[in-house]
């Protein structure tokens, strides 16, 4: 039988040391900055290439239907709002500020953003996918005037088969991502509860 | 930037024996503990410049670490209160020395409370004054003496069952 002094004791003389020093810290700072830096401007430039892509056709390519115009409007609209949101939530991440908070006030930002990161990958980007499909739909339109038959068809398959495939990926990415945030939130609170 | 660096390798030489301990209790994992303790120190570097000695640095130091472990559970789905078998025990034997197994075994204990018992414990022990933990842990200074009461008769009623194995 040990009573808390007797653990106290056996605190105090452990060798239980960190394996690291300083100047392994300080290596790894840089190196994640930069995988992040890198992971930033990746996803950047394959944003802003689909932006000049959008941007070239829709300049160079003479459209009969003010639909067509709509049509890429939607699309290069769509990317700025992707590579907006993804650029502001690697920000947030990579600043840690909200990490100096107390305790409590800390995990009332974890619920909230694991709320908002749930209602991007939920509510909007529903929201987005209908945005594009309403897109691809203005975009047939001027299909249908300017190519054969066959081509309008090939489009209008392609375009629904991407969407189908699209949605059921969705749902189960849903399901899992549900089941994973309200085991998160659960125990979020179940902690919460602890410090007030 | 040099002038940062001598400030930060002050800061790590006098916290991260303290904060391995935290995180170490958190976890129950060196692994994890080793993983938590670098993403806080990384967070302290990055947040120095910001640093407004509103707060003791080591208290400071020590709410990062906390925050930390408490994200740990965003991404981690293992839960960190693992049941302390027959034979993790029996492997603990196998891995480690006499001494140090006891103090494994500690570890596993503390392990098997409340997630902000661990955090208050683990600072207890390493001898934290109990103002600077009620600032740490966002509990008033009566209510952290009560909990602390507690804490200890838990743990040790946990070491002392799992002991008799």
């Amino acid at each position: 039988m040990k009573d808390f002094d007797a653990l106290k004791d056996l605190w105090s003389g452990q060798t239980n040391d960190p394996k690291m020093d300083y100047e392994g810290v300080l290596k790894d700072v840089r190196k994640s900055g930069s995988a992040m830096a890198n992971r930033l401007m990746t996803e950047s430039l394959a944003m802003l290439a689909g932006v000049m892509t959008f941007g070239w056709i829709w300049l160079e390519g003479s459209f009969l239907l003010w639909t067509t115009h709509l049509s890429i409007a939607i699309l290069v609209a769509c990317c700025i709002y992707y590579l907006t949101v993804q650029l502001t939530d690697y920000r947030r991440l990579s600043s840690g500020k909200d990490v100096l908070q107390k305790p409590d006030l800390y995990i009332s930002y974890l619920q909230k953003y694991q709320r908002e990161r749930y209602n991007f990958n939920t509510r909007n980007y529903k929201i987005y996918s209908i945005f594009i499909g309403i897109a691809l739909a203005l975009f047939a339109i001027e299909l249908y005037y300017i190519s054969p038959v066959w081509q309008s068809i090939i489009c209008l398959i392609f375009s629904i088969g991407w969407f189908i495939m699209c949605w059921r990926l969705m749902i189960s990415y849903r399901i899992k991502e549900q089941e994973r945030i309200n085991e998160m939130i659960t125990k979020l609170e179940r902690i919460k509860k602890q410090f007030d | 930037m040099a002038k940062k660096e001598v400030l930060f390798g002050e800061i790590f030489k006098a916290n991260s024996k303290k904060i391995y301990h935290l995180c170490y209790g958190y976890t129950g994992d060196e692994a994890a503990a080793h993983d938590l303790m670098q993403e806080t120190f990384m967070k302290v570097w990055q947040n120095l410049e910001g640093f407004r000695n509103q707060a003791m640095i080591s208290t400071w130091v020590y709410r990062i670490a906390v925050n930390t472990c408490l994200s740990w559970l965003r991404v981690e789905k293992r839960q960190a209160k693992d049941p302390l078998t027959d034979y993790i025990i029996e492997n603990s034997r196998e891995e480690i020395s006499e001494k140090n197994d006891q103090v494994e075994k500690l570890y596993k204990c503390i392990a098997q409370l409340e997630e902000n018992e661990r955090l208050i414990i683990t600072m207890v022990l390493d001898e934290v004054p109990y103002p600077e933990i009620a600032e740490i842990s966002s509990v008033s200074e009566g209510n952290l003496r009560v909990k602390i009461h507690r804490i200890k008769h838990k743990l040790t009623e946990i070491y002392n069952r799992y002991e008799r194995f």
